[in-house]
């Protein structure tokens, strides 16, 4: 089985953007395992990851192309919660959206990912950007 | 067919980090095709990429493993010489050895890596560090 933790944060095409990657990797659906990762940095209201949009758009998409998944949700620093959650399920791969667009169109580098590529020592797949509307 | 196109530098042990990257993604050898690219920024004596040893390792373990490839060499600056060479192919991933190690040991960002994220539309797979495996 190969194992990818997907850190997906609340924006849904930038979500989306990573399933469409992972299930754009070579080989067979069966053959891959998605921890879908959200960290709740201010979560007052005591919401569950389930109930966040771009969680369940990915679940949706992962659930059409036959992908197995599980939803954890964090309270830790993203970065943090991605490399941990990785280091802990032993992942094969960590899938993050790499790249925003500010509202001049210009393209940024995504800072969680940033860290991440910093405090892991395990492979990272920046996703293709989403699509320009 | 899966296009995968490696951008290597003239350190081995980064080279064969984006070899094992490759090698570890889900799937069968047989559906992967990678170009193996080598940009020269310096080179006076009309060198070819298969002369450079971190290409030739990389071809090598390739052949040991059955992955499909050719060997491809530039002169322009690295990031856009991996760009367009996606884009040409088509490529549906680009691998990159993005970490660097100070002389303390600390992890950098290598600016190849960054500039290419930032200016292709593809998914950029950050190899992992040099010594797993």
């Amino acid at each position: 089985m190969f194992t990818i933790i997907m850190g997906v944060d609340r924006d849904v095409g930038r979500a989306l953007s990573c399933a469409r990657t992972v299930e754009g990797l070579p080989g067979d659906p069966g053959e891959k395992s998605v921890v879908l990762l959200h960290s709740f940095t201010d979560n007052d209201g005591g919401a569950s990851a389930m109930s966040v949009e771009s969680v369940s758009r990915v679940r949706d998409y992962l659930e059409a192309h036959d992908i197995e998944y599980d939803v954890v949700a964090s309270s830790d620093a993203p970065s943090t919660a991605i490399v941990e959650a990785a280091d802990q399920r032993d992942a094969d791969l960590i899938v993050l959206a790499g790249r925003k667009r500010s509202p001049a169109g210009k393209v940024l580098f995504g800072s969680v990912t940033q860290s991440v590529i910093l405090e892991t020592s395990r492979p990272v797949l920046v996703a293709e950007p989403e699509a320009v509307a | 067919m899966y296009e995968v196109v490696i951008g290597v530098d003239s350190d081995e042990s980064r080279a064969m980090a984006c070899a094992r990257a490759v090698q570890n993604l889900p799937g069968e050898a047989v559906d992967v095709h990678v170009t193996v690219l080598h940009s020269f920024t310096d080179n006076p004596s009309g060198a070819s990429a298969t002369q450079v040893q971190s290409v030739r390792e990389v071809t090598d373990y390739f052949d040991e493993h059955d992955v499909d490839y050719d060997i491809s060499e530039s002169s322009g600056a690295p990031a856009d010489a991996v760009i367009e060479t996606a884009d040409e192919l088509d490529a549906d991933l680009v691998v990159l050895a993005g970490r660097k190690r100070s002389p303390a040991g600390k992890a950098l960002f290598g600016s190849v890596t960054q500039a290419v994220i930032l200016n292709s539309n593809r998914p950029v797979l950050v190899a992992g560090d040099a010594a797993d495996g």
